[in-house]
């Protein structure tokens, strides 16, 4: 009996129908391994269940509690949380509620909520989420889980409150399922934050499938993610399943999610809406337990208002919102940051290098650093490889000299001219030190292999130019 | 770059990966990934399981001394009889 995952449905909410449903949905989908509790109480004061929430843990010890509350409740059930802190860390809360404010969900999710779910409850949306809890919960493996969280997110280096304040939030987010709209300018460690999220979460053992929505051709995008069937469209010999499907229990990482057209939107769309798709010329509906996380270094707000973004897909993203500062302003992480950088890079390319001169460093803080991170990164390794001190002075930094604006530009357009002479700097400067191998000079770039093609067109480079003998 | 607290050699690098892949057969990621969290977890696991093997050989000597806390954790201690056994042992490894 000792086996045997609990599974508890308290339903303080019994005028809604949200606790029948649950009940419907997870009744059918019990296997004699677990041990199922239904109650319903109907209460005014959520002050209600202080003694109840114990008296639940104290005899019957559930693995996964389900919470099912009005949304008049979300208030006090905070004080509920605080005062039994201590017994619902030794289970996973889920919170059913008819409709949620963001704000008062994370506050419940960081007070030790696992997850909450919102109608129209949909078993491939529930059971998925509960097997993942009570397996984590049975698992035990609590120190390696807790090392992982710890050692994981010193990967994101950075000290500054602005920075922190928003990394934060990312251990709160791993233990909830909803989608989480990423953004911050280019190259301020979107990705990073997204597979941290992924890896923390119960669905760390499935895949993280990263995908730049921007290096995908507008009209393949729907293919890429739905997957098509035989005879689909020309040329479609053979089925493909699709990205959604090869995520099947993992996350996929959408990123530059503006790309995306108005009807791969409004078909994204359905799909967190229902967890159900379509593959490209099917007429069958496909469904699929996949986290979505995208992100995006636009304003998708001003997207919208432009119409370039369909608005219901920006709600329904935008649950979670974690927004990433550039390194501009964050300057006080520029010395962690580049110091981390040399270290990797000294290692890297097996050189003695130990720290920057006070000019060099001067140099680094100093500069507005468009292409963030990534940009900063590059700098530093590219210093550690040409350095020939143990310390890197200001004559071994390269930092680009953008022209100065003609003054009559917008802020977007002149951010996007010194972007762009970044990425073109950057990439000729790889294919310089790779002799014109695009496929070496994408690894060192982290980048697929055709995302770095797709920037080679778009900065017209002449990649027969850097190839020995040219 | 370094690897998760110091796997660098290549065939443990290898034997990791495959390991990973063995307990999580679903899983799927790429280059960054596997650096950043794949060897991250190994060397966690690989760590907890060598202080663990050190820990009740140090028990099995008398060094130390075990016991089963009220939350159900083991919890360690010196065993101060053998203090001065122990220092002993210390300034030889100096």
């Amino acid at each position: 009996m000792a086996d045997q995952a609990k599974i508890y449905l308290l339903d303080l909410n019994p005028a809604s129908d949200l606790g029948t449903t649950l009940q419907g949905i997870l009744v059918p989908s019990l296997d004699s391994g677990i041990l199922f509790r239904h109650e319903s109480i109907e209460v005014c004061e959520p002050a209600f269940g202080g003694s109840k929430l114990t008296r639940i843990i104290a005899h019957f010890k559930p693995d996964v509690l389900f919470l099912v509350l009005s949304p008049s409740h979300l208030k006090q059930t905070g004080t509920l949380f605080q005062s039994t802190s201590r017994e619902l860390s030794e289970f996973s809360t889920i919170i059913v509620v008819e409709e949620c404010n963001p704000d008062e969900m994370f506050a419940l999710l960081k007070l030790g909520a696992s997850d909450f779910i919102t109608p129209p409850l949909k078993a491939i949306n529930i059971l998925p989420r509960l097997w993942r809890l009570v397996e984590q919960t049975r698992r035990s493996e609590t120190l390696t889980r807790t090392l992982k969280e710890k050692l994981g997110l010193r990967q994101l280096v950075g000290e500054s409150p602005a920075f922190l304040a928003e990394t934060k939030k990312i251990p709160i987010m791993a233990k909830c399922d909803a989608n989480i709209l990423l953004s911050g300018e280019t190259g301020t460690g979107k990705e990073l934050c997204a597979r941290a999220i992924h890896y923390l979460s119960p669905r760390a053992s499935k895949p993280f499938l990263p995908v730049n929505c921007g290096a995908i051709p507008a009209e393949l995008i729907e293919n890429e993610l739905f997957g098509h069937v035989r005879g689909a469209f020309t040329g479609a010999s053979v089925s493909q399943t699709g990205l959604i499907h090869e995520a099947l229990g993992g996350t996929l990482f959408l990123d530059e999610i503006d790309c995306l057209s108005l009807s791969a939107q409004a078909k994204l769309l359905r799909f967190l809406q229902e967890k159900e798709y379509r593959q490209l010329g099917s007429t069958k509906m496909c469904q699929a337990d996949v986290r979505v996380i995208v992100a995006t270094n636009l304003d998708l707000e001003e997207a919208v208002r432009e119409g370039k973004f369909r608005q219901d897909l920006y709600y329904r993203l935008n649950i979670v919102p974690l927004m990433l500062p550039p390194l501009r302003e964050r300057r006080e992480d520029i010395p962690l940051l580049a110091h981390h950088f040399l270290e990797k890079h000294a290692f890297e390319f097996n050189k003695q290098v130990t720290g920057f001169a006070s000019d060099a460093m001067r140099m680094l803080v100093l500069y507005k650093w468009p292409g963030n991170v990534r940009e900063l990164e590059y700098v530093v390794e590219r210093a550690v490889l040409f350095s020939e001190q143990a310390v890197i002075g200001g004559t071994d930094i390269f930092l680009p000299h953008p022209k100065a604006t003609t003054g009559q530009e917008s802020l977007k357009e002149a951010k996007a001219k010194v972007i762009a002479q970044f990425e073109r700097t950057y990439i000729q400067e790889l294919l310089l030190a790779y002799q014109g191998n695009i496929t070496k000079a994408a690894q060192a770039a982290q980048k697929n292999r055709r995302a770095f093609w797709q920037l080679i067109r778009k900065h017209r480079i002449d990649v027969q130019s850097f190839k020995p003998g040219q | 770059m370094k690897l998760g607290l110091g796997i660098t050699n290549e065939l443990q690098i290898g034997y990791e990966i495959l390991t990973y892949f063995i307990e999580h057969p679903d899983s799927r990621d790429t280059l960054e990934g596997i650096m950043q969290w794949w060897l991250l977890e190994r060397s966690i696991k690989l760590q907890i399981a060598k202080v663990k093997k050190v820990l009740a050989e140090l028990v099995a000597r008398g060094y130390i001394v075990e016991q089963k806390g009220g939350d159900s954790q083991t919890h360690y201690q010196i065993n101060k009889s053998k203090y001065r056994e122990i220092q002993a042992i210390l300034k030889k490894c100096c």
